[in-house]
């Protein structure tokens, strides 16, 4: 019950990926590593949304899963090819994220919550769904 | 246990939005061409002439009307749907591993289409049911067209609309769609249905009354080849094959489940539909195709039932082609309470006319088309490539016989601005074609003036279609 799609970067409220803003060197850097680090698990760490958010440039998607119940703000991201997103999943089951099109895989254990960076680059349309439960998060809209 | 749904049959890929001006000039182009068609185009018919199109060099024929040929060709898809069957219940049991759901939904009935359209009727050829039921019969020493009962002529394009309207219920609605013991279980219930139905009314039920058979029919009918009446095949003007296809009962409620199943997978994927409905609701999946079908055909009937009214005093001053009069069951109420006589100029007594929304019928199936290309245009290039990846290991065992196995889809190939262009062309050029057999069905039916007072009401429907689908991409 208790969820949000925030957006950080610079486009508070609006759904659209920061745009062309390259403000933290060091922050973009350390996504990077993270991001080409492949899809097994051991990126996906729980975090401290709010205090990454604050230098993570890109978009950030929040959902929660409670009760078999997927929480998001809403159902469909859009982003800019090539930008970066940060998917944070607060789940109360243990599943697996597929994220499509990029063909991520993102670890969910009960009870934590898993942070996962990666680069939309592929565009078109794509569903980010539990990959056991088969619910469908949000689709992720990256445009050209 | 593990559902993993995925939308639009399989495959996690949707197109993106078309872009506005995109959308808008297509529309522009689609109004433009109505009217050239309405004011300047020919007079007479044009088509429906036994000798049309280009006879296409005797060795190509010789190889195309090879029997041993293609009874190899048949013989592998019967062993590849085999192969398919057996994957979708020995397979691995997540619907993204499994060979067939991709198969069956993409490869096959997305491709199923495309080559239609290309080379014709193909799937008459290939039907790997028909080649088995010849196959049985055989064995039983009797002739393939043999059947116990005569095929109810009533039934006509009948029983592949029906067969229809389950399978894109099941592509599109039910979220277990792609379950591959679902998939399995179609399949054997459709072979087991079919090959029944020929049992008991010969191979001639394949004609019509294999849904896949008849899908492949009615869009090969657009095909640039095919075999004219005197069994040469040619290359040919796609009207001329439209306007071949014979008006027999059905034939409406067909192309109408086609084109009501693809406006309803475009609704599913508009931004109110994915926000506002509930994902995998079989209630709201099942009664929005049912209204989306319903509104194509409603829409169909008032434009035809108005065309009708507003040509009823006018005399007819060319038959119908005899079969097609044969076919009509009962004339217009409206052409009958005009008490209309043979005597007022027509050389057909009006009361033998059939319902306009017959004669129209075929000038949908161009629209069925466009809108099947621009849906799963991107369907069939980007997910199908999962089926090459999946058949190489189509056990879960571990196995790589083509090397393809830990191949990745390319989503890159092909760009989205060209799927774009694709998608909107598919939907112009559909609706064009569409009212150019329109028109030579009004002058094939009527006089020159009269066969544009039929045209008006079946063009605005015919618009209201297109702009319907430019809004569903527009809206995605």
């Amino acid at each position: 019950m208790l969820l949000t799609v925030a957006l950080s970067g610079c486009a508070a409220g609006a759904q659209t990926a920061a745009t062309g803003s390259r403000t933290s060197v060091a922050a973009g850097a350390e996504t990077t590593e993270r991001t080409t680090s492949g899809s097994a698990g051991p990126e996906s760490t729980a975090h401290d949304a709010a205090r990454t958010s604050e230098v993570f440039n890109g978009t950030v998607v929040e959902v929660t899963i409670a009760g078999s119940q997927v929480q998001t703000a809403d159902r469909r991201i859009i982003v800019t090819l090539n930008s970066r997103v940060r998917l944070i999943v607060a789940s109360d089951i243990s599943d697996e994220v597929h994220i499509h099109g990029v063909d991520e895989y993102v670890d969910l254990r009960a009870g934590e919550t898993a942070t996962y960076d990666f680069v939309a680059n592929i565009p078109g349309t794509f569903e980010v769904e539990l990959h056991e439960a088969g619910d469908l998060l949000f689709s992720l809209q990256v445009q050209p | 246990m593990t559902v993993a749904v995925l939308a639009h049959g399989v495959g996690g890929r949707t197109d993106l939005p078309l872009t506005a001006s995109v959308a808008v000039a297509g529309a522009v182009w689609a109004v433009i061409a109505s009217f050239l068609i309405l004011s300047v185009l020919w007079p007479r018919p044009r088509t429906g002439r036994d000798n049309a199109g280009v006879p296409l060099p005797a060795t190509l024929q010789r190889i195309v009307s090879s029997r041993p040929l293609w009874d190899v060709v048949r013989l592998l898809i019967l062993l590849a749907a085999v192969l398919v069957t057996v994957a979708a219940f020995a397979g691995p049991t997540a619907p993204t591993d499994n060979l067939a759901p991709f198969a069956l939904y993409i490869t096959f009935w997305v491709g199923l289409a495309l080559v239609s359209l290309l080379f014709g009727p193909v799937w008459r050829v290939l039907n790997p049911l028909r080649f088995l039921h010849r196959g049985l019969a055989a064995l039983q020493g009797r002739s393939p067209d043999s059947g116990r009962r005569e095929l109810p002529a009533a039934l006509g394009w009948w029983p592949a609309a029906a067969w229809l309207a389950v399978f894109v219920w099941l592509e599109l609605v039910p979220p277990f769609r792609s379950e591959p013991a679902v998939v399995g279980g179609f399949l054997l219930v459709y072979a087991a249905v079919n090959l029944l139905a020929a049992h008991t009314y010969g191979a001639t039920w394949f004609d019509r009354g294999d849904g896949f058979e008849a899908y492949s029919t009615l869009i090969g009918a657009l095909s640039p080849v095919g075999h004219r009446a005197d069994g040469r095949l040619v290359l040919r003007n796609p009207l001329d094959g439209a306007t071949a296809v014979r008006h027999e009962p059905g034939l409406t409620a067909l192309v109408v489940v086609l084109i009501g199943s693809t406006a309803f997978d475009g609704l599913t994927r508009s931004r109110f539909w994915v926000e506002q409905i509930p994902a995998d609701s079989i209630p709201a999946g099942t009664l929005g195709l049912l209204g989306m079908t319903l509104a194509v055909a409603a829409l169909y009937f008032l434009a035809t039932a108005v065309a009708d009214r507003r040509t009823s005093a006018a005399p007819v001053t060319t038959a119908e082609p005899a079969q097609e009069a044969a076919s009509a069951r009962r004339p217009v109420a409206a052409v009958a309470a005009t008490g209309l006589s043979a005597g007022q100029g027509g050389s057909v007594p009006a009361t033998a006319r059939v319902p306009l929304r017959a004669s129209f019928a075929t000038s949908l199936v161009p629209i069925a088309a466009g809108y099947v290309i621009a849906h799963y245009f991107s369907l069939f290039l980007f997910e199908g490539q999962t089926t090459w990846i999946l058949v190489s290991d189509p056990f879960g065992t571990g196995a790589d016989y083509l090397g393809s196995r830990d191949r990745q889809v390319d989503y890159t190939f092909v760009s989205t601005t060209a799927i774009g262009y694709v998608q909107i062309g598919a939907i112009v050029a559909g609706h064009i074609v569409a009212a150019l057999i329109a028109h030579d069905r009004a002058v094939t039916i009527f006089g020159e003036r009269d066969a544009r007072q039929s045209q008006y009401p079946l063009m605005a429907a015919m618009l209201l279609f297109t702009g319907t689908a430019v809004a569903l991409l527009v809206s995605t």
